[in-house]
């Protein structure tokens, strides 16, 4: 490769204190682009069949595409792992560490064994040393990011972990460059504390190499051109999901969003009045971008007014709408102190947010009462999340149950608690099909191990577009025509949801590999053709607009083949019971709606979309799992065997 | 040095993108590395903002069209 990688994949053990370097094989490379494909290639070798969550030889795999620290937008790190939630899974963060592992001169980094004792692992450029973390233990991810900073100078970029993470909580995740990216929904932050591994410090200095300098500064200078003549910039940056358009699409069907358990909604006007119209007085707002971020989606936010003036958070403006409506937060003061105590000490705050919200429900359904929750009253408020959320972190009574993730807080609760938990394969889901309806996001959080709740900027998320903008989204990706025909007019529908995800899906895990954030907002500025363009320029090999949709079909493949391996497969792919129920908004029940609004969603219409999904990917539709043929097709040959005969028996079913 | 062009920086706006810096070292270094560029930036999520020059800096104004937040801007007409 002439550019765009680094070249070299970096192995840790914490236990022998023993690095290891390799090259990154051009093989690899041309079949697997880097990132999330990558990841996904050393994880099949890497992760033998059956490996718990918290054993030292679980690893953790980073991963940083060959776009990454070198293109507007392309900031993504990958991480992959076998998660609490049992599934091999992949977390991608934004921040700077993508961009600084790279100019280390690595492309990945691949951790694992267990410390001893607390440690930080610190890599400049080529020298990677073990650290003594005793300092940090016990400190929030804060308190440890500025530790590392002080120690180690600003220039470095960091991941770090909170209490949630030490105390091996399930649902806790890690944070990059202190509160720049979250990574690891699926609870990466308790498998580094499994390895007493707090933190991960990077200063790289080497730079990132490119092949053809002229074009690829032209492509560069391009889509930077396209960025700040895009007239939508300065709405996007001025807290867009508040601006009256998104807003309204957010609250068009049910008026309003989602709440209480997914029961009912929080209702527009309430969010206007306690979080639209008084962000300008009470809120300071600053841009916090992800390294090489045009745009910048996530801000630091600062209360400056009443008892809490002064107080920071962290979040993503839609975060704070869908927060605020679930846990009925009742203003920004309140809402700003949940996403703080989450964030700093390393908890998933969706997650953590449902679990809430469903012991909440088992308590008014008088499933559980004082004596299981150690005499709280439960209610949809502030005061019952903190409480929850302290007990939580303590691990204490029943704040242990629900910090013990889905899998194990409904079988240690029983008492058909499942009925009314929302979640999917123990992640939560970020979307609902009866809020936004039925859409390629929410089909893809029913299959796939914690999927991605961004759409890649297909329409599908965002409902309220018309069927242009598909075909639009079809040419932008560069779907093949033939595949179109199906989306389009199969079985008489006028957009098969089903097939479409796989389209939407390979497109966004060329991105994954490549290591571009898949949000709308940078999404746009991308095609398959320029990327080709870039793809060449940069490393100076070259590939076509439907090899890099190939690739991303294939980094998707081999990890549906590397859960299948451990036993997962169809029955594992379903939906929460919640979303097959009405929810209650405007004193009308409103069931999940197909994307155009023309019908309700059944369980057998789910059954339908994913019977399609499977056929359009090739896959067996008794198994759901890759057929030889795809698999030859794609060269994964080699997980032919562990498909057909997994070498694990069925998980239980959560 | 430039003596047609300034660069008119303003680090309350800089919001730490480090596309300056990337674009710098891709003009003069061949390759990416925002730490060897003529323009460094301090990113703000580390402690404030900061926007430095190197002395080799000669004003060609790169970095300013790779800004999108305002934070760097060429004006003309002498330092």
């Amino acid at each position: 490769m002439e550019g765009g990688y680094s070249g070299k994949i970096l192995f840790i053990d914490l236990a022998g204190s023993k690095t290891d370097r390799k090259e990154l094989e051009v093989r690899l490379v041309k079949n697997f682009l880097g990132g999330f494909g990558i990841n996904n290639r050393l994880a099949f070798d890497l992760i033998r069949p059956g490996t718990k969550w918290f054993a030292p030889e679980n690893p953790i795999i980073l991963g940083a595409g060959p776009f990454v620290g070198v293109l507007p937008g392309a900031s993504k790190l990958v991480g992959t792992t076998k998660m609490p939630n049992g599934f091999i899974r992949t977390a991608v963060g934004g921040g700077g560490m993508g961009a600084m592992l790279k100019l280390a001169g690595f492309d990945h980094l691949v951790i694992t064994g267990r410390a001893k004792k607390p440690v930080y692992l610190k890599i400049f450029d080529d020298d990677a040393s073990i650290h003594d973390a005793g300092e940090l233990w016990g400190k929030n991810i804060y308190e440890t990011a500025d530790w590392l900073w002080s120690k180690n100078g600003r220039e470095c970029s960091l991941i770090a972990i909170g209490q949630a993470g030490e105390r091996l909580i399930p649902i806790s995740l890690a944070f990059i460059d202190k509160q720049n990216g979250s990574f690891g929904k699926g609870g990466l932050g308790a498998v580094m504390g499994s390895k007493n591994l707090k933190a991960i410090v990077i200063k790289g200095t080497t730079g990132i190499k490119i092949a053809q300098k002229k074009i690829f500064s032209k492509v560069f200078d391009d889509i930077l051109h396209s960025v700040k003549t895009w007239e939508e910039l300065q709405v996007v940056r001025e807290f867009s999901w508040f601006a009256q358009e998104k807003f309204n699409k957010w609250t068009k069907r049910l008026g309003g969003v989602p709440s209480k358990n997914a029961r009912t909604v929080y209702p527009k006007e309430k969010l206007k009045e306690r979080f639209q119209e008084t962000w300008e007085k009470q809120v300071n707002r600053t841009f916090l971008p992800c390294v090489g971020c045009p745009v910048s989606c996530k801000y630091k936010l600062e209360l400056n007014e009443g008892e809490n003036a002064g107080l920071v958070a962290y979040a993503r403006p839609p975060s704070v709408m869908l927060m605020a409506g679930e846990l009925n937060l009742e203003d920004w003061s309140q809402c700003l102190q949940f996403f703080d105590f989450v964030n700093k000490h390393g908890i998933d705050r969706h997650t953590a947010a449902l679990l809430i919200s469903w012991a909440v429900e088992l308590y008014e359904r008088e499933i559980i009462n004082q004596e299981d929750t150690d005499g709280l009253i439960l209610k949809h408020d502030y005061d019952t999340t903190i409480n929850l959320l302290e007990k939580i972190l303590k691990r204490e009574g029943f704040g242990d149950i629900l910090a013990s993730g889905w899998k194990t807080a409904i079988k240690r609760i029983g008492r058909n608690s499942e009925r009314y938990a929302v979640q999917v394969k123990g992640i939560t889901p970020a979307l609902d099909p009866r809020h936004l309806k039925f859409g390629t996001a929410i089909l893809s959080e029913a299959i796939n191990p914690g999927a991605h709740n961004a759409p890649g900027s297909s329409p599908s998320t965002l409902a309220d577009s018309n069927i242009d903008a598909f075909e639009a989204w079809c040419d932008r990706a560069n779907i093949p025509q033939g595949a179109r025909k199906r989306i389009f007019s199969d079985r008489g529908n006028s957009l098969n949801i089903g097939r479409l995800t796989k389209h939407v899906e390979d497109w966004i895990h060329a991105q994954d590999c490549l290591g571009i954030c898949i949000h709308g907002e940078i999404q746009r500025f991308y095609t398959g053709k320029n990327m080709v363009t870039i793809y060449s320029a940069l490393t100076g090999i070259d590939i076509s607009a439907d090899e890099l949709l190939k690739a991303g079909e294939r980094a998707h493949n081999l990890e549906r083949a590397l859960n299948a391996r451990e036993g997962y497969g169809r029955e594992y792919d379903s939906v929460p019971q919640r979303w097959l129920e009405p929810i209650s908004a405007k004193g009308e029940e409103f069931p999940a709606s197909d994307y155009f609004e023309t019908k309700n969603i059944t369980k057998s219409d789910i059954d339908r979309f994913i019977e399609d999904y499977y056929e359009e990917r090739g896959w067996d539709p008794r198994t759901g799992n890759p057929l030889n043929a795809k698999l030859k097709e794609l060269e994964l040959e080699f997980v032919m065997q562990d498909v057909k005969n997994p070498a694990l028996k069925k998980p239980k079913h959560i | 040095m430039n003596l047609s062009k300034k660069i008119v920086y303003h680090p309350e706006k800089c919001a730490g993108c480090l596309l300056c810096s990337m674009r710098c070292s891709l003009a003069y270094e061949g390759l990416v590395n925002p730490l060897k560029a003529r323009v460094t930036i301090q990113r703000r999520i580390s402690g404030p903002s900061e926007i430095r020059f190197t002395d080799e800096c000669n004003s060609c104004g790169i970095c300013t069209k790779a800004c999108t937040y305002g934070a760097l801007v060429l004006e003309k007409g002498g330092i």
